[in-house]
């Protein structure tokens, strides 16, 4: 586990193996632009200690060079916001035929229970015409710059297991997060704040804990950085008690002439990177304050988001989203716990609803109007989707794998589109199949990366995001 | 005896110690790999003999010091051309500071024990369901860094930090990072406040009559080595400014050296609260120097 493998690669031809040669010269292209990646790395270690974070260029043309990514952790039921299934209205209360459910598991439910009719109204908005819930009425206004993808499909049918896929590429913690895959190969363009921030609103953490955003055997400055919304908004970034900036100050520059006279003496340029990450702290003190501060935008900019500054939310998160990518953070990932609807359907997801989706709207209008949308990439979904039969009495569903929606935009995503299609019932996907691993293979490519080639070494194999599977979808990429 | 070689020099002679054999990075010593594991047999499978064997090695006693042109050349001491340099492991980086503070609680074994963390990462919406962290107040506040109690889901934040693994999957080797986040737990979290101020009040009771003295006894608790002039120069300096403006009363030296301003510590004899304040930037300074948490 966090190895620094990258660090001593590719330095001494007598090191290749035969199968090194069979693995890498027989590749083609990618691996020459991947070779360049790593010459790139290599020949800046020779020079100075290496920062892991330094950006680099992705192996191939990107379109999107940072990622928002929205996890409505808990799960959404695509069939309350965008799936509209008439049959399934027409057989609200009916069981299921026999044949669909060959096979099935359900996490808590006897899987031969009634249907549920879909709970809300549906129109067709924008050019596009994409149908959506009566909940969604700010992301209605925004149909035309999202694709929509109704076809998603996840091998897990719990929450952490579910939550683990969607962010690492397997059921089973360990593995490297997405954002820290992209961390580790994009670096970071901001010098005073992480490159993986996360934030978490809604009634509780993510199931999946601290592992959803883990950099696994990546080194573990990929990991998330948890920010939070109020308080200290890093971990101990405020001065103690009786030392105010002055203090703090003539600290570090003592802190800092002492280590350059130890340099002095031992010679060793480590401790300029030492000196480095406490003047960086310094900074942070500053720019992390300042960048929580939601009170300098515009109020029509805090209105279109639903942010209340001093007050921590979902808005306000996606707001702070938006400033971080501004100051060059490389992935930013909200959850918001909170779309468990076993029961109290209809009045919990309307809540849910009020809670994210003027912010979710504004997030992509507002970095669409600041030239933004373009190189950033926004993804909105949860680990799975829900039952078409019913829990709870008559106001509830169950976890559901086979189906599910999620929609994207921006960073060369084609806007205005949907694709793939569920039957009848909202059971199962029958067109344009996308699984967790085509979403991660196609978020890679839009960042510049085949997903076959993007690879850390670790335990004696190449490991990556999609693992052994994974196609990039095409129809996404405008 | 790769991973002996790891823990000692930093990294191991097969750089790649959890993947040892032909897939893995060729060692930069293949005799002398070899040669310690035939020495580890003969001698018994004695560990310490092993352990002795390394650290009296001409190898290992080495300087540290390197050359600009040396480290162009072998800039990871893959040659071993000089001693290993580095920061030592998160734990380590903790139990120094405790042990330099004279804070450090020895006890060995027993349960897990809970250091101040944190609240707020133990409940919603951070963590999934509530935790329980009943911070310790007694000795178990300071027991060594191994006995921290651990949630795979919400590990100890200055740990995590210093590149502890999470134990999701098993780690033979931790990545050795540099961060703003480091600087900003050394400086600013508050068990590491206590320990300056610990450390602060150590100094004066026991450092000897002078600044002088003292600064010598405090920089020593930390590096094991006596300051040199400008050193001591410039902690001086550093602890006149502060004193007088804590003397000042530009800031009120009680918040710095208590938790609660009301309820002071006991003071040394003679001593101020402004001394006491000025003492605590300075022990919190050696407390933060590279060389501290550095092995050298």
């Amino acid at each position: 586990m966090n190895c620094q493998d990258h660090l001593y690669r590719s330095e001494d031809p007598k090191g290749r193996t035969r199968r090194w040669f069979f693995e890498q010269c027989a590749v083609g292209l990618g691996s020459i632009a991947l070779a360049q990646l790593f010459a790139e790395a290599g020949a800046a270690a020779t020079t100075a200690p290496a920062n892991p974070l330094a950006p680099k260029r992705p192996p191939l043309p990107a379109k999107a060079k940072n990622v928002i990514f929205l996890f409505m952790a808990g799960a959404p039921s695509h069939l309350e916001l965008f799936d509209y299934k008439p049959q399934l209205a027409k057989f609200d209360g009916k069981l299921p035929p026999a044949e669909l459910l060959k096979g099935y598991r359900a996490a808590f439910i006897n899987p031969n229970s009634t249907l549920l009719g879909p709970k809300f109204k549906f129109e067709k908005y924008g050019q596009s015409g994409a149908e959506l819930s009566e909940l969604l009425p700010h992301l209605a206004k925004v149909a035309d710059d999202i694709a929509i993808v109704k076809s998603m499909v996840t091998d897990a049918f719990n929450h952490a297991p579910g939550q683990l896929l969607m962010n690492t590429g397997t059921q089973q913690f360990g593995r490297p997060s997405m954002g820290s895959w992209v961390t580790y190969g994009l670096g970071n363009e901001s010098k005073d704040l992480p490159g993986f921030v996360v934030f978490s609103s809604g009634k509780k953490g993510p199931s999946g804990g601290n592992s959803c955003w883990g950099s696994g055997f990546l080194p573990t400055v990929y990991q998330g950085v948890q920010f939070r919304g109020s308080g200290d908004p890093v971990l101990y970034l405020s001065n103690p008690r009786g030392i105010d900036s002055d203090v703090q100050r003539d600290s570090l520059d003592t802190i800092s002439s002492l280590n350059q006279m130890r340099q002095g003496v031992t010679g060793d340029p480590e401790i300029s990177t030492r000196i480095n990450s406490f003047e960086m702290a310094y900074r942070m003190q500053s720019s992390a304050p300042e960048l929580m501060d939601v009170t300098k935008e515009p109020k029509h900019i805090l209105e279109m988001y639903g942010a209340e500054p001093g007050k921590p939310s979902f808005a306000n998160d996606c707001l702070l989203a938006r400033r971080m990518v501004e100051r060059g953070v490389r992935f930013v990932q909200l959850y918001h716990e909170a779309w468990d609807q076993h029961t109290n359907l209809v009045h919990d997801i309307k809540e849910n609803c009020v809670d994210t989706d003027r912010a979710c709207a504004a997030l992509v209008q507002d970095l669409k109007q600041r030239g933004m949308l373009d190189d950033t990439l926004v993804i909105w979904g949860g680990e799975f989707g829900r039952t078409p039969m019913v829990q709870g009495g008559n106001d509830g569903r169950d976890h559901h794998p086979n189906a599910f929606t999620m929609w994207m935009a921006g960073g060369g995503i084609k806007p205005g589109i949907t694709i793939g299609e569920s039957d009848d019932l909202g059971f199962n996907v029958i067109k344009d199949k996308v699984h967790v691993h085509d979403l991660h293979a196609t978020i890679l490519h839009l960042l510049g990366f085949e997903h076959t080639k993007f690879t850390y070494r670790f335990q004696g194999r190449n490991f990556r995001l999609t693992d052994v599977a994974g196609q990039v979808v095409p129809q996404l990429l405008a | 005896m790769n991973r002996f070689w790891q823990a000692y020099f930093g990294i191991g002679i097969v750089s790649t110690s959890e993947d040892l054999g032909t897939q893995s990075e060729p060692p930069s010593h293949p005799e002398l790999l070899d040669w310690l594991a035939v020495e580890f047999m003969d001698r018994g499978w004695d560990m310490k003999a092993m352990h002795r064997l390394i650290v009296t090695s001409a190898s290992y006693r080495q300087s540290s010091h390197v050359t600009p042109e040396a480290y162009e050349r072998d800039p990871y001491n893959r040659l071993i051309s000089r001693a290993p340099r580095f920061r030592v492991d998160g734990e380590i980086v903790r139990d120094i500071a405790l042990e330099a503070s004279g804070l450090l609680n020895p006890k060995v074994g027993g349960p897990s024990v809970f250091p101040p963390a944190p609240a707020f990462l133990f409940v919603p919406p951070v963590s999934y369901a509530p935790k329980t962290w009943t911070v310790s107040t007694g000795p178990d506040r300071y027991r060594r860094a191994i006995y921290t109690f651990r949630y795979r889901s919400v590990p100890y934040p200055m740990l995590e930090t210093f590149d502890a693994p999470n134990g999701d999957s098993s780690c033979v080797r931790r990545a050795r990072s540099d961060t703003p986040l480091q600087a900003l737990a050394t400086l600013n979290d508050p068990l590491f406040v206590e320990m300056a101020r610990a450390l602060a009040l150590k100094t004066l009771r026991e450092g000897g009559p002078t600044d002088k003295d003292r600064l010598v006894y405090a920089f020593r608790r930390c590096v094991s080595r006596k300051p040199t002039e400008t050193e001591m120069t410039a902690l001086s300096n550093l602890l006149d400014k502060e004193q007088q403006r804590y003397a000042d009363g530009k800031l009120n030296p009680l918040e710095l050296i208590a938790d609660n301003p009301a309820q002071p510590p006991m003071l040394p004899k003679d001593a101020s609260p402004a001394q006491a304040a000025a003492w605590t930037v300075v022990s919190r300074a050696i407390l933060n120097l590279d060389e501290t948490i550095t092995k050298e």
